[in-house]
């Protein structure tokens, strides 16, 4: 059997970690440029118009961001960011950790989205029947009461303690 | 005048109304979602139903109760209940998974209570004289109070100093979406919903609490926490070992207090940035070291008595759940400022004594429920986190009754879960968010009043010495082996 040299597999996970360190470079480098674009177009008045404007501050924590993500680039490519894209792609596509979170979070999204369309106590039943169902919390009867307790919690009891206008 | 105060203070009704504050403060600050400002002002339109001095108790209670249950979720859930309790996570956190909630939720009980006594105490003792500093902090101090804040956090919260950094510059970024405040001029706002720019709590929500649930639940078999749940275990011997600690901790939390805006959540960066440089066993802090526990713990409810001071002095907020003190008192009739002392003697002495009476609640009821609510936040996290997604949810509805804020919490949440997945810490974000408008604001109006003389504004003496620790926190921070990625 195929025994992996624990320092291989440190080695790429290093990478992995440095090439998503890389590709959050390239973001935060393009945000930033954005940034200082903007600051620079927005409105100055007077002789000292662009110190008082309402771009200055963040025309200069678009310089520092762009500083930052310069240097966040450049020490993940010390760190071999490259050799690493592959393999954090292939891990984050075929990852059990990348479907659950998807599932997790589309759920969530979809209890979001939905809440002030459907009554708050129905939608709130509705996302923890299914979350409890999917993350295995217990048997049916038991998900079945616990989604009626937290719903009765989130939807009824909370907002009448604090005298809320529900969603 | 304090014996006369005392008397008002601690009657039946008053006692009464604390309780009832401290509950609620507890619940909203133990529960992922609700904060102390919100906690607050849902309560605002009951407490102007009776008499003020009931409401004020009310109110007080609600806030220490909030600021103080917020360390029991941040230790036990990961889920700081206040942004104030954002740098107990670090190492509370830790230590219940270890199997000792029940001792760092002791260590969370005894040190938000003394922080509270000896915060209102050296309030008490030295209004005079601080009133006297905090009326030489002009804008520029404010400023650089602010960066100095978001500095601070970004260099300790994580564990590469430019990864804190990012985070905490993207926070202030975030915070200058929206209509600014002295031009009105819509920045960054390429929607109409973003004209009123991002709403803090449903940034707080979604990136300290919707993200820790996703990235919590994307685990196959997620953590549960060892150790058997029950009342929490007050760790005397760690406390008496502590002591400078916790005078420090006081005093750091009174001083950062006074600073308009910054409040509690840059007192427990600062606080905790000194235990660690102070501390013989430097290795444990991240890991569960009570010492860090305490520092953040300690600060963060002292700073409550150093926010009173530009409250009730000034009329200018020391933190969020001031701001809505402020606004009671105006509503109750009551006009903070330099008058308030000559034209109401003794009402700061009544404020102080009834936040030293909801230190003692929070202590009492702390210790009385510790086993409860350490059961109730040891339930399984299948269960538990899901719960508080959607109390996290009502939450963001509940601070400003929009869809806007709920969709903003979540898509924070998404943002929060990205950089704890990659190691950039959220804090030092969550900070950026709060202050930097009060930054934004601070920096032009400095720059508006010294447009003439721009070295009379560098040559002010207390924005010379902020100038000077700024820079020392930078040199230290690239000194720091565990920053810009070395390890």
């Amino acid at each position: 059997m195929d025994k992996k040299d624990p320092s291989e597999v440190k080695n790429k996970k290093n990478q992995e970690s440095a090439a998503g360190d890389f590709i959050i470079g390239l973001v935060l480098l393009a945000l930033s440029i954005f940034i200082i674009f903007e600051s620079i177009r927005m409105p100055q008045k007077g002789r000292w118009g662009f110190f008082m404007g309402p771009g200055f501050l963040p025309l200069i924590l678009g310089l520092i961001l762009l500083g930052l993500s310069f240097s966040l680039i450049i020490l993940s490519l010390n760190s071999n960011a490259p050799t690493g894209i592959v393999s954090l792609f292939q891990k984050i596509k075929e990852g059990v950790e990348s479907r659950r979170f998807l599932i997790i979070a589309g759920w969530t999204a979809i209890y979001v989205i939905l809440t002030g369309t459907i009554p708050f106590l129905l939608i709130n039943f509705i996302y923890f029947f299914g979350i409890f169902l999917y993350l295995k919390a217990g048997r049916l009867w038991e998900i079945l009461l616990l989604s009626i307790g937290a719903s009765l919690l989130v939807g009824f009891v909370t907002p009448w303690i604090f005298d809320m206008p529900l969603p | 005048m304090i014996p006369n105060m005392a008397l008002v203070v601690f009657s039946p009704s008053i006692i009464g109304m604390e309780l009832l504050g401290t509950m609620l403060g507890i619940f909203v600050g133990v529960t992922p979602g609700l904060t102390a400002v919100m906690g607050m002002s849902l309560m605002l339109g009951f407490a102007f139903r009776i008499p003020m001095e009931w409401g004020l108790a009310l109110l007080i209670a609600i806030y220490t109760g909030a600021i103080f249950s917020g360390g029991i979720t941040a230790t036990m859930m990961n889920i700081p209940g206040t942004p104030a309790a954002a740098a107990t996570c670090l190492d509370g956190f830790p230590l219940a998974k270890m199997g000792r909630a029940r001792e760092a939720i002791g260590a969370v009980t005894i040190a938000s209570g003394i922080g509270e006594l000896l915060g209102e105490l050296f309030t008490l003792l030295s209004l005079p004289f601080i009133f006297l500093i905090a009326l030489k902090f002009g804008d520029w101090e404010v400023f650089l109070a602010c960066m100095a804040g978001v500095l601070v956090c970004g260099s300790l919260a994580g564990k590469e100093v430019i990864k804190g950094w990012i985070s905490g510059i993207l926070g202030l970024l975030i915070a200058m979406v929206g209509m600014e405040e002295i031009w009105a001029y819509p920045r960054f706002a390429y929607h109409e919903v973003l004209i009123r720019g991002f709403n803090f709590v449903p940034a707080l929500i979604g990136l300290f609490g919707i993200s820790e649930v996703l990235v919590v639940l994307k685990e196959k078999v997620p953590y549960q926490l060892a150790g058997k749940p029950g009342r929490a275990i007050i760790p005397f011997g760690i406390l008496k070992k502590n002591v400078k600690n916790i005078i420090r901790s006081a005093l750091i939390g009174i001083g950062i207090g006074c600073i308009p805006g910054i409040g509690e959540s840059a007192s427990c960066w600062v606080s905790y940035d000194f235990a660690y440089r102070a501390s013989k066993k430097k290795e444990a802090f991240g890991k569960g070291s009570f010492e860090g526990v305490i520092a953040a713990e300690v600060a963060n409810n002292a700073t409550s008595g150093g926010a009173l001071i530009p409250t009730l002095v000034l009329g200018i907020p020391g933190s969020g759940p001031t701001a809505i003190l402020l606004a009671a008192l105006f509503i109750y009739g009551i006009r903070p400022g330099p008058m308030l002392m000559i034209e109401r003697p003794g009402f700061v002495t009544f404020i102080v004594l009834l936040f030293w009476l909801s230190a003692i609640m929070i202590i009492l009821a702390g210790l009385l429920l510790s086993s409860y609510v350490i059961r109730l936040l040891s339930i399984r996290r299948e269960i538990i986190l899901p719960i508080a997604t959607a109390m996290s949810i009502l939450g963001a509805w509940g601070s400003g009754f929009t869809h806007f804020d709920v969709i903003s919490a979540f898509a924070f949440g998404l943002v929060g879960y990205i950089m704890k997945v990659k190691g950039i810490p959220v804090a030092p974000m969550v900070l950026g968010i709060l202050i930097g408008n009060i930054a934004d604001t601070s920096l032009r109006r400095a720059l508006l009043t010294y447009m003439n003389d721009p070295l009379a504004m560098l040559a002010r003496p207390i924005g010379i010495g902020l100038m000077v620790l700024l820079f020392l926190m930078l040199f230290f921070s690239f000194k720091k082996k565990r920053g810009f990625g070395m390890s």
